[in-house]
């Protein structure tokens, strides 16, 4: 044949794939997509780290900033989950149906699959993804990671030993009973459920009765994210929702919404980038710090204030500066701010009501 | 994610979105496939970005990235596919036309094993070592020596190569 030799061989394969001329690359699509599997993969945030996450754009709800952000009329889906059993192919962790569609999540082996020393790959449904994944401990009994993949949201994790089986209550109707297999040496439980229905709580129990509960924040892209887990009896914060911070930065409108509640706190921003949540697994009010940003034009930047912070002035690189007032909600005090494109900030300076300045930090990488 | 970034990552993506869908384009042997298959992967590598930069190589992390996607697509495909016994029509190649030349090495690039047509445009294409493409695709420097001498003697015996004239 003409492909006579290897270097022919590249010279042939080159004309061939030189000759597709592809679409402007998508940037924007990719984005967005990729703000919302970082979300699900952080579905079990820590207290102190600041998410930065989702984006399929709602233009309609920057028009309602303070309303919740999905309302789920009650609809049966059929949805089934099947624990992986002992004939099953190496690393599944569990199956089922929604709606007739069939899911599946499996672990590969930790470190295999291109996945990074003391990382581990997971394929729930058709979508891979690797990353370090977070040890459950008693007081948060799964670390739970997830993804949305197309109308299907796949929620799976590792379960500490305490856990015998969970119990998972979707917003319409079904119940479902999540036991844990082992994989590799890890207790995992997995579930799927249609991505726009709510899931109003997930129990956890031992051999004894309930370790915990965690009432999740259904965010305005569909998916849910488990932030804190209440031990019984405990109610965590007292549900609370208001616009911490909105205006316009050029032509755009943007917003940023706080959503207090037993799932801890979580903001919603709306702006040129989309719109975003990230959540914050408090049980209780914090000092001064930023939470987190949302890039895009304007870029937004948010964050909580102590109870005895007026406002706040960010100086920014170029000299300026944006004096912003903390807005309490519930019990804590929230600050957010937008710039422009190609502005960044570098100082915070945080004031109590006589204008002491009472804090001041630098901004990294915002 | 940072404005600085997410700014990285954008002139990141424009600056690799050709090549990365010729290489898919390889892998899929359809354009449409090959941009979703890229499109999917970006979003994945934007979705772990401080992962990707700290790789120190984000175009080996991406091409990895586009490698397990295309494969995820395959497993998913795999699935509506419904077997028969009867063989699609296939047009004769007009040896005059560089066109065909080119649709004749897509066909049979199609013809070999997903592994076979991963390393064949990894190897000969991108031009990665052995090592490199083991790396790539998770496998032993071995099965891509082996998979490659496959793929290089089902190339030379591929009927679409033969008919449009490129023996």
């Amino acid at each position: 044949m003409s492909i006579s030799d290897e270097h022919d061989l590249t010279g042939r394969l080159d004309q061939a794939f030189q000759a597709i001329t592809p679409r402007r690359a998508p940037v924007d699509q990719a984005v967005r997509h990729g703000t919302v599997i970082r979300v699900r993969r952080r579905i079990a945030v820590v207290a102190g780290l600041a998410v930065v996450a989702a984006g399929i754009a709602v233009p309609a709800l920057l028009h309602h900033p303070a309303r919740q952000p999905v309302l789920n009329q009650p609809r049966h889906h059929d949805v089934t989950v099947h624990p992986a059993g002992r004939h099953a192919p190496a690393g599944l962790i569990a199956s089922g149906t929604v709606g007739g569609r069939r899911w599946r999540v499996t672990a590969d082996k930790p470190g295999t699959s291109g996945a990074a020393p003391g990382a581990q790959c997971f394929t729930a449904v058709t979508l891979h993804d690797c990353g370090t994944v977070t040890a459950p401990t008693r007081s948060d009994p799964v670390a739970f990671m997830g993804t949305s993949n197309g109308p299907t949201d796949v929620a799976y994790g590792p379960v500490s030993a305490a856990v015998s089986y969970l119990t998972v209550r979707l917003a319409d109707g079904p119940a479902l009973t999540l036991h844990p297999v082992s994989v590799y040496g890890t207790r995992y439980v997995a579930f799927a459920a249609p991505l726009h229905v709510a899931i109003r709580k997930i129990t956890a129990y031992s051999a004894r009765g309930e370790l915990a509960s965690a009432i999740p924040f259904n965010g305005p892209d569909g998916s849910a994210t488990v932030g804190l887990w209440l031990r019984p009896g405990q109610t965590g914060l007292r549900r609370a929702t208001q616009v911490i911070g909105s205006g316009r930065t050029g032509s755009r409108a943007w917003s940023v919404t706080a959503y207090l509640g037993p799932w801890g706190e979580c903001l919603v921003t709306r702006g040129g980038g989309g719109t975003s949540s990230g959540c914050n697994a408090v049980p209780s009010p914090q000092g001064t710090t930023v939470l987190g940003s949302a890039s895009g034009s304007p870029g937004l930047v948010y964050g909580s204030a102590s109870a005895d912070v007026e406002h706040m002035v960010m100086t920014l690189a170029g000299g300026g500066t944006i004096r912003v007032r903390a807005i309490l909600v519930g019990d804590q005090k929230f600050f957010a701010f937008a710039h422009g494109q190609g502005q960044h900030s570098v100082r915070w300076q945080a004031y109590d009501a006589s204008r002491r300045e009472v804090g001041s930090g630098r901004f990294r990488g915002l | 994610m940072d404005e600085r970034s997410g700014e990285e990552f954008r002139e990141f993506m424009h600056g690799r979105w050709p090549s990365m869908v010729r290489l898919a384009y390889g892998l899929t042997g359809d354009q449409g496939h090959a941009e979703d298959v890229v499109q999917a992967a970006f979003a994945r590598a934007y979705a772990s970005w401080p992962r990707v930069t700290r790789s120190g190589n984000p175009d080996a992390y991406v091409r990895q990235i586009v490698i397990n996607e295309n494969r995820n697509r395959f497993r998913k495909r795999r699935v509506p596919e419904r077997l028969t016994d009867q063989l699609p029509d296939r047009g004769v190649a007009d040896m005059t036309g560089r066109h065909d030349e080119r649709m004749a090495l897509i066909a049979a690039l199609q013809r070999l094993g997903p592994r076979q047509r991963a390393v064949v445009v990894l190897r000969y294409w991108v031009g990665l070592t052995e090592t490199e493409a083991a790396v790539t695709l998770g496998c032993s420097v071995g099965t891509v020596k082996s998979q490659a001498s496959r793929a290089l003697a089902a190339l030379r015996t591929s009927t679409e190569l033969v008919e449009g004239g490129l023996q």
